[in-house]
């Protein structure tokens, strides 16, 4: 289940599971995403969501098979 | 059960050589039937069904296979990728140069002073000569978005920026980075790599010059919609591989789209490594790896801040590099500029793929790459191969 947490978040989300985190969660291709315990997404692509969840719910979401990966919506930058 | 008809395919190999017995061998066919690919469309034949036909420089054999053969051969660690061939006489292969030394400045023929340095180095010119300049390409821009400018012509876009709705760019970067691709100048100002090419400002970052992740995807959901060729990404981050990106990459390349993303610009830093989404990788996939650039100055040497390596052998690494120091073109308030970095070596890169996508038109993503690498002038004589990839574009060549 841990692994399918980005390391960084994890460690953000265990020190703070109550704060709200943006993240993107990839779940599997034919999944039907209106039923994971997201309140708030976006949905790229099919299987790529953009989100707002609390730590404790991130947790919750990597138990779902279906759940691939969870990530932190990170800043990107120009180079 | 009705049995699919056999269709022709090309596979694609992992290593740079392959002739043609061990490519007889991979496919497990008799070395009888294969037939090298240069004297064999020299001759201008039709394939027959039984035909392999082995392109030992582009390293890709043609062959006739059924959905059981082709489920087997993409099992095997040889092989890179099977692709339908949709056309065997895009693939009509030019000679690799590798010049061990640093060979940039060896050309045949002596810079055209009325062409901005940076074209020289990579060899435009010879490719305009030749009638390439990107017509009819779709190129999009993931960036700050693209200015009004005298020598742009933007074909549309969009914004994935929360609460921004123009692709306007306020911050000059994109409006930067689109000129070098495609800048309609024909002088010493400024003038892009492919000055014909269709561009596309897909605003996924602030006018402060910074965004998300989320927004760059959207940019490249847009991109498969609007059925873009090419979509070039001069931004990132110093950090690990993500797995959305890879997946978003991987499904730009599965609809024609060549990604190509600058390496990053953290060469001397705590993390040298090739930055985010450039170091994108999936384990079972190698569309899911961007073209990552990195860049040199106007004497060929390496920018120390240019990205390299990985800090795990799976990361995509530097593919190519590019002119990316002191690069001039366009910017904010019609005038025109100096910029350094990743970012402005990426769209010369970008520019080649245009012109390889007019001269080849349906050519897959992973052809593209290929093109760009084999006819890359190899730069990094051993020690500095992590630096410069294959090493310096070369768009005569690419487009020969």
């Amino acid at each position: 289940m841990k692994e399918k947490i980005s390391k960084d978040l994890l460690e953000s989300a265990r020190k703070k599971p109550k704060a709200t985190f943006k993240i993107i969660v990839f779940v599997n291709k034919d999944e039907d995403v209106s039923k994971l315990p997201l309140k708030d997404f976006k949905t790229y692509m099919g299987n790529l969501l953009s989100a707002n969840a609390s730590g404790e719910e991130i947790t919750k979401l990597a138990c779902i098979d279906s759940v691939k990966s969870i990530e932190i919506d990170e800043e990107v930058s120009t180079l | 059960m009705e049995q699919k008809k056999p269709t022709r395919y090309l596979v694609t190999y992992r290593k740079q050589k392959v002739d043609l017995t061990k490519a007889s061998s991979i496919l497990g066919v008799a070395r009888s039937r294969c037939k090298h690919g240069v004297s064999f469309m020299g001759k201008e034949a039709t394939p027959k069904k039984d035909d392999v036909i082995h392109f030992e420089n582009l390293v890709i054999t043609s062959i006739e296979l059924n959905e059981e053969e082709r489920l087997l051969l993409a099992g095997k660690k040889e092989v890179l990728a099977i692709e339908e061939d949709i056309d065997v006489n895009v693939l009509l292969p030019t000679a690799p140069h590798h010049n061990k030394n640093k060979p940039v400045q060896s050309t045949t023929s002596p810079p055209n002073k009325n062409y901005p340095w940076n074209m020289n180095m990579v060899k435009v010119p010879e490719a305009w000569e030749r009638g390439f300049k990107g017509k009819n390409v779709k190129v999009a821009v993931l960036d700050t978005g693209i200015a009004n400018h005298h020598g742009l012509v933007v074909s549309g876009g969009a914004s994935f920026v929360d609460g921004v709705s123009s692709y306007d760019d306020g911050h000059s970067h994109g409006t930067h980075v689109a000129g070098i691709i495609g800048a309609r100048g024909d002088n010493i100002d400024a003038v892009g790599v492919a000055p014909m090419s269709d561009l596309y400002a897909v605003k996924v970052l602030r006018d402060t010059g910074s965004g998300l992740m989320s927004w760059v995807i959207a940019g490249l959901e847009w991109c498969i919609n609007n059925k873009i060729h090419i979509a070039n990404l001069s931004l990132g981050s110093p950090v690990r591989p993500r797995i959305a990106y890879a997946s978003a990459i991987e499904k730009c390349q599965d609809n024609g789209i060549t990604i190509i993303a600058a390496a990053g610009n953290s060469g001397n830093s705590a993390f040298p490594y090739v930055g985010s989404p450039a170091n994108s990788y999936l384990r079972s996939s190698s569309k899911a790896s961007p073209i990552a650039v990195g860049s040199v100055d106007q004497n060929s040497y390496i920018d120390s801040s240019s990205s390299r390596g990985s800090e795990h052998n799976e990361w995509n690494v530097v593919t190519v590099v590019a002119p990316g120091v002191r690069i001039r073109s366009t910017v904010l308030n019609n005038e025109y500029a100096l910029n350094s970095g990743t970012s402005m070596a990426c769209p010369h890169v970008s520019g080649l793929a245009a012109l390889i996508y007019e001269k080849y038109p349906g050519i897959s993503p992973i052809n593209v790459a290929r093109m760009i690498t084999i006819t890359a002038t190899y730069m990094g004589n051993g020690a500095y191969q992590s630096a410069f990839g294959s090493g310096l574009i070369n768009c005569d060549k690419a487009t020969l």
